[in-house]
């Protein structure tokens, strides 16, 4: 708590007041008990007002934009966030409260700190203005409060935890873009339906045919029947509403960031993740579709299933498709075996920002002999190197070269007095042990010793990894005993590593290998996925349907023939079919020329750049066997491609499949 | 300061203390308090007039002393209280000094560093309240010093006579009984701290102290049970 002005005038008082006594001077005595005694008081005055901020401080927190307060953030608008601190009853020497942006908005002006005295009847107030540059979820913390007595003697660091979470839905692209979203001829059907060629009761006639008993009388064409001189009835098509469901990809790879920061370092670079693009199109397609009326439905698949929202139309379908992607676009990666060393240090850092109550030797301490001794984790999947193998089993080394070894030598050496051994081998055994036992022990301290030289980073990790642990624990309420889990089981760590990052909207990146080298994020279980969902909707379908796959097909080559499979079934059964993948943004387009790469990243986007179209080229020619069209996120053509494939089939007009 | 050093003799020491106080004041220099002060105890120090003296009783009573250990504390908390107000109120966070331990914690939490802010505003009734407390500190400590001064070694404690004096016996007493009144009122503090802490604590402070305690008590077999499931795991093949 004291600060180094505090500690200053500490030891100055105790220095004046222990050399007035030595000197017996009053005067010097006097004042050095003074200070000491002013510094104490306000020590402990403080201490004790501090540990109140928890309890009694509140933050009030509105968000609003030009028409008054939000409950929910919209992509690309602009906002105003006003926070209010107020505290009961204490009160605080000086306060700086600075609120946490939330990782899911941009700042754009206004302060985040705000400065002054807190306590009964004094308000600390800031506003600043955000821009959402991405869907998902912003998850407002709370605000860091950095205490300070008047002379500033004591100071204290805690985080005022007030957490808001808000939806940041997507926006549609698609009004501003100026495609048509409302029929232009009179010819066509009303808006939301689509004539069928089979009889129905619509109103456009289909084909006229002889009188069949039980048709109704209504349906007969007495003027043609006249004519014709036998009753004739007239069948009418069918008028359907169009249907389109739209295949959201929410799979890992697709969550993960793009050319990952761990090679490129570029931090701008590596938060760019292919969902998101894939949710801006979604969003664009919805907002088209909803304007023609077109019943709409959603499905999100990934690696361990799909969530559907059947087609539907309304305003209140279309707020709850904006709520199903904008929770799509907020889920983050999740790897099982992913290195969970590779999520603790922003882990740790979040911890130590928004918990640092909860990270205090009182209630969370780590000994310190312990990482002395112990090495932790005893066993994993990762290989770590000859240090960390080092540090894990130095206990071990120590306690068998400095202690079993010796110590057999030892008996060994005693045992040799009982043996019948002639005097020169007993002499040799002897001088052997003489050697050996200081050398074993040597041996086994020093392997000791190079550990602990070795091994000071590691100990560190340990000690964040305990403390994460802890708070973990608490924090998702896991069973007794889970704490220890945590410490010994890299998998259990790191997949609750992953669920407080996504809890707190933290971006995280996730190694794309595993240990043994095999890709993490494989997209089979993701194409089984998609293939179950895509046979569901066309078993669930009534009418031909629209389905638009929005998927990284391009990472998933060997799950394609799964894909494939699917869509020949919907096309047997007259659907059509889109398919838009995500490609990176900044990378140029697959049948642009590239320049060769410099440096290691140059030439990691280079192959990139190379498999990427590769795996297009063979996914369009996939496809065009099968009539169904490819594109790319980035071509621009995507939504007015999908408009076109709606328009067409509003209109009965033969799609490129052969599907009306 | 400068004028009771200016009336007890001290006169080249009266105008040093001078320079660097206001020098402080100027440049709103924070290590000038300490200095300040030091410069003015060192003369008392060691040229004091008691400080050869063999055996002697508690000095007589000087307004003149009560005034030092007033105005060195008001000059203290004053000093610091400007620097506060003029140049900064907040010391730095620690933990922004530290590097980031990863390049992914870059630029994300606690991280960037923020300079403290300035106090800007003193009230009228924050001046009254530190003098009316500053008094009351100094007149105490003014007490205490007489009532410490008073105290000599047990009998008991005194040895042969010609190896220690009286009086350094009775300044090594004193020292020994001002040492243990801070240490008991640090221990003091901290218990009162500790009692006041976890009748304030919430439920998440409580589970955490109740879990890290269950865990200090049965880590080792803890640590032996969960190392032979993931290793026997592993083996399996690592589902």
């Amino acid at each position: 708590v004291l600060t180094a002005r505090g500690w200053w005038a500490l030891f100055v008082g105790v220095a004046m007041l222990f050399f007035g006594i030595a000197s017996h001077v009053t005067a010097l005595t006097a004042t050095g008990l003074a200070i000491t005694a002013w510094v104490s008081i306000e020590w402990l005055l403080f201490a004790l007002r501090v540990r109140q901020i928890q309890r009694r401080a509140r933050a009030l927190r509105v968000v609003r934009d030009r028409r008054g307060p939000v409950t929910a953030l919209c992509k690309g608008r602009r906002y105003t966030v006003e926070v209010r601190v107020e505290m009961d009853d204490w009160r605080l020497g000086q306060v700086l409260a600075t609120d946490a942006v939330p990782f899911a908005v941009r700042h754009l002006g206004g302060s985040t700190r705000v400065d002054g005295p807190l306590g009964a009847g004094e308000v600390l107030s800031l506003s600043y203005d955000i821009e959402c540059p991405q869907a998902g979820r912003a998850r407002f913390e709370g605000l860091r409060i950095e205490a300070t007595d008047l002379q500033g003697l004591c100071a204290h660091v805690t985080f005022l935890r007030a957490p808001v979470e808000m939806r940041v839905l997507p926006a549609s692209q698609a009004s501003r873009s100026g495609l048509p979203l409302i029929k232009k001829q009179n010819a066509l059907p009303p808006p939301g339906t689509h004539r069928l060629r089979k009889a129905g009761t619509g109103t456009e006639l289909l084909e006229l045919r002889d009188y069949q008993p039980g048709d109704p009388p209504r349906t007969i064409a007495w003027k043609v029947s006249a004519r014709r001189g036998k009753l004739m009835t007239r069948d009418f098509e069918s008028e359907v509403p169009v249907r389109v469901v739209l295949f959201l990809d929410a799979g890992m790879a697709a969550r993960s960031t793009c050319l990952a920061d761990g090679v490129s370092g570029d931090e701008s670079r590596g938060s760019f993740r292919l969902l998101d693009r894939l949710i801006d199109l979604a969003a664009s397609a919805l907002a088209a579709f909803s304007a023609s009326r077109d019943l709409t439905g959603l499905v999100v698949f990934d690696e361990e299933g799909y969530r559907e929202v059947r087609p539907g139309r309304g305003g209140a379908h279309t707020a709850r498709l904006t709520r199903a992607l904008s929770d799509a676009a907020s889920l983050g990666p999740r790897a099982r075996k992913a290195d969970p060393e590779a999520l603790l240090p922003v882990a740790h850092a979040l911890a130590r920002e928004v918990y640092p109550d909860l990270l205090r030797q009182e209630v969370n301490q780590t000994p310190w002999w312990l990482t002395w001794l112990v090495g932790h984790p005893g066993a994993s999947r990762h290989p770590r190197g000859w240090q960390a193998w080092l540090d894990r089993r130095k206990r071990l080394l120590v306690t068998i070269g400095a202690l079993l070894v010796p110590a057999g030598l030892t008996l060994a050496g005693l045992a040799s007095f009982f043996l019948d051994l002639s005097d020169s081998a007993r002499a040799w055994l002897l001088a052997a042990l003489a050697v050996g036992i200081p050398a074993s022990a040597a041996l086994g301290w020093l392997t000791f010793t190079t550990a602990l030289a070795a091994g000071g980073g590691r100990r560190r990790l340990f000690q964040a990894r305990k403390q994460v642990s802890a708070l973990l624990a608490v924090l998702l309420g896991l069973p007794a005993g889970a704490l220890q889990r945590l410490l010994e089981d890299d998998d259990y760590l790191s997949e609750k590593l992953q669920q407080l990052l996504e809890s707190h909207r933290v971006p995280y990146a996730l190694p794309l290998l595993g240990p043994d080298g095999s890709y993490l994020l494989d997209g089979q279980p993701k194409a089984r996925s998609l293939s179950r969902a895509h046979l569901r909707a066309v078993a669930a379908a009534r009418d031909n349907e629209l389905h638009v796959f929005l998927a990284d097909l391009l990472g998933m080559e060997g799950g394609l023939g799964t894909v494939l499979g699917s869509i020949k079934v919907a096309l047997a059964r007259h659907h059509q079919v889109v398919v838009i993948c995500p490609w990176p943004e900044g990378l140029p387009g697959p049948d642009s020329p590239r320049k060769p790469g410099e440096g290691v990243a140059g030439k990691l986007e280079e192959l990139i750049h190379q498999r990427l179209s590769a795996s297009f080229a063979r996914l369009r020619r996939e496809l065009s066997r099968l009539g169904v069209q490819a594109l790319l996120s980035t071509s621009g053509e995507a939504i007015p491609a999908l408009l076109e494939k709606a328009a067409r089939l509003r209109a009965s007009a033969p799609g490129p499949g052969g599907a009306r | 300061m400068a004028l009771w050093l200016l009336g007890e003799g001290y006169t080249e020491w009266g105008l040093v203390a001078l320079a660097p106080g206001a020098a402080g004041l100027i440049f709103r220099w924070a290590l000038a308090p300490p200095i300040v002060l030091f410069l003015v105890s060192a003369p008392l120090a060691m040229f004091s007039p008691y400080r050869m003296m063999r055996g002697f009783g508690a000095p007589a009573p000087r307004a003149e002393d009560l005034l030092l250990a007033a105005s060195a504390l008001l000059y203290l908390v004053s000093a610091y209280r400007h620097y506060s107000l003029a140049r900064r109120a907040m010391p730095d966070d620690m933990r922004r000094r530290e590097k980031p331990s990863d390049p992914r914690v870059k630029a994300r939490w606690a991280v960037p560093g923020g300079r403290g802010a300035r106090a800007d505003r003193v009230e009228g009734s924050e001046v009254a309240w530190m003098l009316i407390l500053v008094a009351l500190v100094s007149l105490a400590a003014y007490v205490i010093t007489f009532r410490i001064q008073a105290e000599a070694a047990p009998a008991e404690l005194r040895f042969p006579e010609g190896r220690f004096s009286r009086n350094a016996l009775d300044r090594v007493w004193r020292g020994c009984l001002v040492a243990w009144i801070l240490a008991g009122g640090l221990a003091v503090g901290h218990a009162v701290l500790s009692v006041f802490g976890w009748l304030s604590a919430g439920k998440d402070e409580a589970r955490l102290y109740l879990q890290d305690q269950l865990w200090s008590a049965t880590r080792g077999e803890q640590r032996r049970i969960q190392r032979w499931m993931v290793w026997a795991r592993l083996r399996r093949g690592g589902a």
